[in-house]
């Protein structure tokens, strides 16, 4: 398992759109955004779930878009949820390297409990 | 925190959960309740980055003070709970971190889905306001009762004795002392 948001995308097609507007107005069309949270998505950290599904809506684009990977199943735009049994304290907006390590000790959490 | 998103009576719940639990483990009300004593005694294992799998340079990666991390809960079915930690933080922001995850499992929040896009698991987090200002509430009021600080005030205790007394932060001490109105309430502060 690892991170497939191509955070570098999501934050170059944010910026286009976004273009001379500020950030403050950008925030207010996409709605419960902040523009702080914005400005860090912008430079490349990972958003909340709920902050990514109103981008991808504000740009109108799907919100498999900005994975990296080609789908193999026959529905492409299939999402379905598991449940790891988290809870995170940390940064709204994390950098794609904290990500990486977290899933990295998540996985070694749960190693634990099928190799005790 | 947004304190708009706690459900009316949160407040009083937390303050009598506070109290109840340093009466299981045969403190007063007011008395400092270590955050490593209460995980024990919720039988919640406590673990860092490194003792938990992670590499040297990964672990100390992650507890860098521009990582963004504080701690995680990670809930397995057949192990107790285990509260992962950065410990490279002050003695009283680990305690405010274990605090803030015991919140969480306290309240019975339920753990957040990962949301998992073309057979991918996507490294995003579901950030549920409700809970997230029910933990950072309760696990303050778990670490500084409002009791607790009523009787600092009658001690006449300054704002860093109380916290050398609750190994809490200052500013958790002055937040609590707003936030209760025990500011407000005893004019000694």
């Amino acid at each position: 398992m690892g991170p497939e948001l191509n955070t570098s995308l999501l934050a170059a097609k944010l910026r286009e759109k976004r273009g001379d507007k500020g950030l403050r107005e950008t925030a207010k069309e996409i709605g419960g955004v902040s523009a702080p949270t914005l400005s860090r998505i912008e430079k490349g950290n990972v958003p909340d779930v709920d902050t990514y599904l109103r981008i991808c809506k504000w740009l109108e684009v799907s919100s498999d878009i900005f994975t990296n990977t080609k789908s193999t199943s026959s529905s492409p735009n299939e999402e379905e949820y598991i449940n790891f049994n988290i809870h995170l304290r940390a940064d709204k907006e994390l950098k794609p390297s904290t990500v990486n390590t977290l899933i990295k000790l998540i996985n070694l959490s749960y190693a634990d409990e099928t190799n005790p | 925190m947004r304190t708009g998103d706690l459900i009316k009576g949160f407040k009083t719940k937390a303050e009598k959960i506070s109290i109840n639990l340093r009466r299981e483990l045969g403190l007063k009300p007011h008395s400092p309740l270590c955050a490593f004593d209460l995980a024990n005694f919720l039988d919640i294992e406590i673990s860092d980055p490194l003792s938990a799998g992670l590499s040297v340079k990964e672990a100390n990666s992650l507890m860098s003070s521009n990582s963004g991390w504080s701690a995680m809960t990670v809930d397995r079915k057949t192990m107790p709970k285990v509260i992962i930690h950065n410990i490279k933080h002050s003695a009283s922001r680990q305690q405010s971190n274990i605090m803030h995850e015991l919140a969480h499992i306290i309240c019975e929040h339920p753990f957040p889905e990962i949301k998992i896009i073309n057979n991918k698991p996507l490294p995003l987090r579901n950030y549920n306001p409700q809970y997230e200002a029910e933990a950072e509430w309760l696990g303050a009021n778990l670490q500084i009762t409002r009791k607790g600080l009523v009787w600092c005030g009658y001690q006449k205790m300054k704002t860093e004795e109380i916290s050398e007394y609750y190994n809490a932060s200052i500013q958790m001490v002055r937040y609590r002392l707003n936030i209760t109105g025990v500011k407000k309430q005893l004019k000694y502060f």
